[in-house]
C-alpha cells in the first residue's frame, strides 16, 4: 500500500461520494412509507454519521495501537465491504442484469476496489475527483430531466402519520451511510485543516440525497412504492431525447461512486491491521474477504436486507457507543489500580 | 511479453463489446398492447414493429394471467418480446368492469416495461381497435400513442399513463380516470372517460361532465365553455382555472371555489360589448361552469373521490373525520373575461 498524503478536498469529496453512493442501494421495503418524513430523516442519519465520530475519534487516538483495535476495526470494515458489494449486487440482479451471476458481479466489483486500494489513497483521491465531476453532471441531468414528470398534487405533509416512520428511516439510512470509523483512519492521511470542507461537503450530500427523495414523491408520488429501488425508479421513468431512459447513467455514476467507497475501506482496514505489524501481506490479507464474498454471493439467499441492516446498525453501535464505554471504564481501572 | 499481454487482452475486449445480445430483427419490438378478459383467460393483442418490413404485424395469444398470454407470443414468432418502445395499453371494456389490478401487476414488477405508458379502455374490445385498418393497413400506434394529446387541445377527455393510474389509485383516493377510445364511422377517437376506483370502473364520464371535472381541478387544456346571455350566445376560451377545495369537518360540507380567466372565441352579436354586458356575460359563463362542475360530481357514484376529498382529508390527518358518501358539495365559479380589445369595437348595437 502506497502512504501517500492527500489535501483537504480530496478528502472532503472522499465524504461526499462514500455519504451519497448508498443511496441508490435503498429499497422501499426497508424505509416506511411517507417519502416526505425521509427527508427528514437522511438530515438525521447525517447529524448521527457525523456525531459518531467522536467517540471513535477518541479510541482511535487513544488505543491506536491495542490488539483488540487491531482487530475489531478491520471485521467491521471487511463486513462493511462485503455488505456494500452485495447490495450494489443485489440492484443490478433486481433491475438491469436480472440474468447476471452475483457471485461474478461481486467479486469483480471487489477486484476493482482492490486493485484501487493498492493503488493507495492519493491516487484514490485523483479518481475521486473525476468519479466526483462524473457523478454531480449525471445526478443534475437526472434531477433536471425528471422534473418533466413533476406533478405538485403528489405533495404530503410530513410526519401525517407521527414520527415512528421518521426514527425508524433515520437508523436505516444511518446504517447504511455510516462511514465514519472509516473518516477517521483516513484522516492521517490529510495533510491540513478539513473540518469545515468536510461538513460542507457532507451536507451537500445531504441535499442532493432529500432532493431527490422530494422528486421521488413529486414525480412518481404512490407509484413509488410499489417499486424496490425508487432512485432507481425515477431514472428509469425519466426520459431525455434521444435517450428514453436514464436509469443506464444512473446506475454508471452510483456503481463508481461504491466501488470507491469500496477502495476506501479496503485502505482503512490495512491500515488499522499494520499499524504495529508492517509485515502483513496486503494480497494475502484480503484473501478472506474475498472467499467470505463468493460463498455469500454462492448462497440463493445470499443477502436477506433486513439482517444486513440490523448487523449494519448493531455494528455501529458497538463500535461508537460500546466499545468506547468499555475502554473508558477499562482506562479508569487500570489508572486506579495504578495509584 | 507486456505487448502480447496488452493485445490479447485488448483483443477480449473488443470480442465482449457487443452491445446487445441479438439482432435488432431476432426481437419482437411491442409497439402497443390490448387486453380482454373472457371466460377467465387474459386474450393479449400486440401490435409489434416487423422490421424488415417497415411496418406494423398485429399478433394475438392467450393465457391465464397476462405474463402468460405475454410468454405465449414467443410460440408464434420466435423472437424475444422488447417492451422498452411500448407506448400503450388498451383495455376492453369488460376487462376494465371486472378489474384490471391484475393484470397491472406484470407492468409493475417487469422492470423493462415502461411505467409511462399511455393507457386507454376500448368501448368494446381492444382486438377491435388494434385491429382497425385505414387503406387497408393498420392504424400506426403512433397515432393512437398521440390521441393522449387530446386531452391538452380539447378539454372533452383526459390522459393517463400507468405510474400515474397506480399513483392516483394507491392513494387515499383511490380513484383515477383513463380515457375511452372508441371507434366511429372507422375511425378512433377519444370520448369520454371511465371512473376507476380501486382498479374497477364505477361509470362513465363525457363532454361536459368531463370539462366540469378539469376546471374544478384546474387543470384545464384548451377548454371552452358556451353559455347564453340576453339571447345571445358566445363562446369562451378558457385560459386559466384556479380552485380550492375547502373542507367543514363539522357540518360534512365542502366549498370548491373555482376563479376562470377567459377570452371571447365567438359570439352572435356583433358590436361594442359594453362594461355591463360583460358583466352579465362573466355571471352566464359562471352559472355554466357550474352546471358543468355538478354534472361530473353527481354522473359518477360518490364512492369514487374525484376532487381528491379523501387525499386533502389524509394530508390534514383528518380521514376519521369526513365520510365521502356524506359530505355535500358547494360549488361557486367566478369567471373573468379577457377585456383587451373589446373597446376598439365599432358601436353597432341597437
Amino acid at each position: 500500500m502506497i502512504n501517500n498524503k492527500i489535501s483537504s478536498w480530496q478528502f472532503s469529496f472522499f465524504a461526499f461520494i462514500s455519504f451519497i453512493s448508498p443511496f441508490a442501494f435503498i429499497r422501499n421495503d426497508m424505509l416506511n412509507n411517507n417519502i416526505a418524513d425521509t427527508v427528514f430523516s437522511v438530515f438525521a442519519a447525517f447529524v448521527l454519521s457525523v456525531l459518531i465520530s467522536l467517540p471513535i475519534n477518541f479510541i482511535n487516538e487513544s488505543f491506536k495501537d491495542n490488539i483488540a483495535v487491531r482487530i475489531i476495526y478491520p471485521v467491521y470494515f471487511n463486513f462493511i465491504i462485503t455488505s456494500d458489494a452485495l447490495l450494489v449486487t443485489k440492484m443490478l440482479t433486481n433491475t438491469i442484469i436480472p440474468e447476471g451471476n452475483p457471485a461474478f458481479i461481486s467479486v469483480l466489483m471487489l477486484l476493482v476496489a482492490l486493485y484501487g486500494a493498492v493503488k493507495g489513497v492519493e491516487c484514490l483521491a485523483r479518481s475521486c475527483t473525476a468519479i466526483s465531476f462524473f457523478f454531480i453532471v449525471g445526478i443534475l441531468f437526472i434531477g433536471l430531466a425528471s422534473f418533466q414528470n413533476f406533478r405538485k398534487e403528489e405533495y404530503i405533509i410530513p410526519f401525517v402519520n407521527g414520527t415512528t416512520d421518521f426514527y425508524n428511516n433515520s437508523l436505516y439510512i444511518f446504517s447504511l451511510i455510516s462511514f465514519a470509523p472509516q473518516f477517521i483512519i483516513l484522516k492521517e492521511s490529510v495533510k491540513e485543516k478539513f473540518r469545515l470542507k468536510y461538513i460542507l461537503l457532507t451536507f451537500s450530500s445531504a441535499l442532493i440525497a432529500s432532493i431527490f427523495f422530494l422528486l421521488v414523491q413529486y414525480t412518481l408520488g404512490y407509484y413509488a412504492l410499489t417499486q424496490e429501488y425508487p432512485f432507481y425508479t425515477l431514472s428509469a421513468v425519466t426520459n431525455a431525447m434521444p435517450l428514453k431512459r436514464l436509469d443506464l447513467i444512473f446506475t454508471f455514476i452510483f456503481i463508481m461512486a461504491a466501488i470507491l467507497r469500496m477502495s476506501l475501506s479496503f485502505i482503512a482496514s490495512y491500515k488499522t491491521a499494520i499499524r504495529s505489524d508492517k509485515s502483513i501481506n496486503k494480497f494475502l490479507f484480503f484473501v478472506p474477504l474475498i472467499i467470505s464474498v463468493l460463498i455469500l454471493s454462492l448462497n440463493e439467499n445470499f443477502m436477506k436486507e433486513g439482517d444486513m441492516y440490523i448487523i449494519r446498525l448493531i455494528s455501529l453501535v458497538l463500535l461508537s457507543l460500546v466499545i468506547p464505554i468499555i475502554f473508558i471504564v477499562y482506562n479508569k481501572i487500570k489508572h486506579r489500580r495504578r495509584s | 511479453m507486456r505487448k502480447i499481454s496488452i493485445g490479447i487482452f485488448l483483443m477480449l475486449i473488443i470480442g465482449m463489446l457487443t452491445a446487445c445480445d441479438g439482432e435488432i430483427h431476432d426481437r419482437m419490438l411491442i409497439r402497443g398492447i390490448g387486453v380482454d378478459y373472457e371466460g377467465g383467460f387474459y386474450k393479449i393483442s400486440v401490435r409489434c414493429e416487423n422490421v424488415s418490413k417497415d411496418k406494423e404485424e398485429l399478433l394475438n395469444s392467450e393465457g391465464e394471467t397476462v405474463f402468460d398470454a405475454l410468454s405465449a407470443l414467443s410460440l408464434k414468432s420466435g423472437s424475444r418480446q422488447m417492451y422498452a418502445d411500448s407506448y400503450y395499453i388498451i383495455f376492453g371494456k369488460e376487462t376494465l368492469k371486472a378489474g384490471i389490478e391484475g393484470c397491472l401487476d406484470f407492468f409493475i414488477r417487469y422492470f423493462k416495461a415502461m411505467p409511462t405508458e399511455q393507457l386507454f379502455v376500448a368501448e368494446g374490445r381492444a382486438s377491435d381497435v388494434l385491429s382497425l385498418k385505414k387503406d387497408d393497413e393498420l392504424i400506426p400506434s403512433d397515432f393512437i400513442r398521440n390521441l393522449k394529446n387530446s386531452s391538452k387541445n380539447s378539454g372533452k377527455t383526459i390522459s393517463i399513463n400507468l405510474m400515474e393510474l397506480i399513483s392516483l389509485t394507491d392513494s387515499p383516493a383511490e380513484t383515477a380516470l383513463i380515457p375511452r377510445l372508441s371507434i366511429k364511422d372507422e375511425e378512433l377517437l377519444l370520448d369520454g372517460a371511465y371512473v376507476l376506483k380501486n382498479y374497477k370502473a364505477v361509470s362513465l364520464l363525457e363532454g361536459d361532465a368531463i370539462t366540469g371535472l378539469l376546471i374544478a381541478r384546474g387543470e384545464i387544456g384548451l377548454s371552452s365553455v358556451t353559455a347564453e346571455s340576453d339571447g345571445y350566445k358566445f363562446t369562451l376560451e378558457l385560459n386559466k382555472a384556479d380552485s380550492k377545495l375547502t373542507l367543514d369537518t363539522e357540518n360534512n360540507k365542502a366549498y370548491l371555489g373555482v376563479k376562470v380567466k377567459a377570452s371571447i372565441a365567438s359570439m352572435s352579436f356583433n358590436g361594442t360589448i359594453r362594461e355591463e354586458k360583460l358583466n352579465e356575460m362573466e355571471k352566464a359563463a359562471s352559472m355554466k361552469i357550474e352546471e358543468y362542475i355538478h354534472k361530473a360530481l353527481t354522473s359518477y357514484k360518490k364512492e369514487a373521490d374525484l376532487l381528491g376529498i379523501n387525499y386533502i382529508l389524509y394530508r390534514e390527518n383528518k380521514l376519521a373525520e369526513m365520510n365521502l358518501k356524506d359530505i355535500e358539495i358547494n360549488v361557486k365559479a367566478e369567471t373573468e373575461i379577457d377585456k383587451t380589445g373589446q373597446e376598439e369595437r365599432p358601436d353597432t348595437e341597437k
